[in-house]
């Protein structure tokens, strides 16, 4: 599957390139590409290993346990597959509480601890069924406050943006239900 | 907005506080750090390989050239680019939401839609590989298309929202 989106990707790409007539953007592209990888990728890298250090800590004083068992009720449903007591809940209630107050720096490291608990318990190269809601869930973009917008949108001075909070919140609500629902209702198929 | 200052302040303020006598934050977060970097060599190679595939994909213009050419009555065709670059790529849908700001302008219908098909979902196709790719499931059964039928849900639902409030 990834293989032919990749694949089709660079080739439909690289032919475009070559039939526009821009072989010269195409290599300045391949030749820049590591470096520029290297300046969008560090804050990143340092970003996820640094809010690590600090869900280490939020773990290990039992704050995620804290939080997550008040929503275990919520995780039991979601996620059937997993154990009760299983890391993965604690991990994933934790990440999905980040992407809602928009954290996204603290929300990756998170959803991949996450995930790599559900692999512990899947064991196997193809997709288990909590990993699919967990994903669905994750890109169906739940937040409370879209803040890469709004910052955007700031510097066209908008009359509308308060409300526009709203707007999305609504749009977004109805995403990821809708991602909860047509994955229960594909499982059950 | 001011709220968000505090958000990460106090979200750091209040690990400090539960953690006091209880256990050696400071190797807790030594600890913590070495679980990123390995975290980060899982994804690294993965990142790379799907940004450059996404670089070359997004940069050929093809996606721009199609939709000028293309006229739709009904939906305009750079909330059509967009909705579709979106899954694909953030920085390139954010890009074309700027554009869209620029020619007609933040507060016009069209800028209001795109504001809200940028809020309403995710970069599907990125999040699912890096997620996947990190613990070396490669059959995603049915992850892709459902992630991806979402999105075109979300993109529908921003423009009934928008037909809802504006007219």
């Amino acid at each position: 599957m990834i293989n032919r989106i990749w694949i089709s990707l660079i080739l439909v790409g690289m032919t475009y390139f070559l039939i526009s007539g821009n072989a010269s953007e195409l290599t300045n592209l391949i030749i820049s590409f590591p470096v520029n990888v290297f300046n969008t990728m560090l804050p990143i890298v340092m970003t996820i290993i640094f809010w690590s250090g600090f869900i280490k800590v939020a773990a290990d004083a039992g704050l995620i346990d804290k939080f997550s068992s008040k929503i275990r009720w919520l995780m039991v449903k979601l996620f059937p597959e997993i154990p009760k007591d299983n890391k993965a809940h604690q991990y994933i209630s934790a990440n999905f509480l980040a992407n809602i107050l928009g954290l996204g720096s603290v929300a990756t490291p998170l959803g991949l601890k996450a995930i790599e608990e559900m692999q512990r318990l899947n064991k196997s190269d193809v997709a288990s069924n909590s990993m699919i809601t967990f994903l669905l869930i994750n890109t169906s973009g739940l937040t409370l406050i879209p803040t890469t917008i709004l910052a955007l949108r700031g510097n066209y001075n908008p009359l509308v943006n308060a409300e526009l909070i709203i707007y999305i919140f609504i749009a977004t609500l109805i995403t990821t239900l809708s991602a909860i629902i047509l994955n229960l209702v594909v499982q059950k198929l | 907005m001011n709220i968000s200052y505090y958000v990460l302040p106090l979200y750091i303020f209040i690990i400090m506080l539960f953690t006091v006598k209880k256990i050696n934050a400071f190797d807790s977060f030594i600890e913590g750090c070495k679980d990123g970097i390995r975290l980060i060599m899982k994804i690294f190679p993965v990142y790379l390989a799907m940004l450059f595939a996404v670089k070359v994909f997004v940069g050929s213009n093809i996606l721009n050239d199609t939709f000028q050419f293309l006229k739709f009555n009904l939906i305009n065709s750079d909330l059509i680019l967009q909705g579709i670059m979106r899954p694909i790529s953030g920085s390139a849908s954010l890009s074309v939401m700027t554009n869209i700001f620029e020619k007609y302008g933040v507060d016009s219908v069209i800028g209001i839609c795109s504001s809200i098909i940028q809020g309403s979902t995710d970069t599907t196709i990125f999040v699912i590989t890096l997620y996947f790719g990190s613990i070396g499931v490669t059959k995603y059964r049915y992850a892709l298309k459902l992630g991806l039928l979402v999105d075109l849900i979300g993109f529908i639902v921003s423009l009934l929202l928008v037909y809802v409030i504006m007219l």
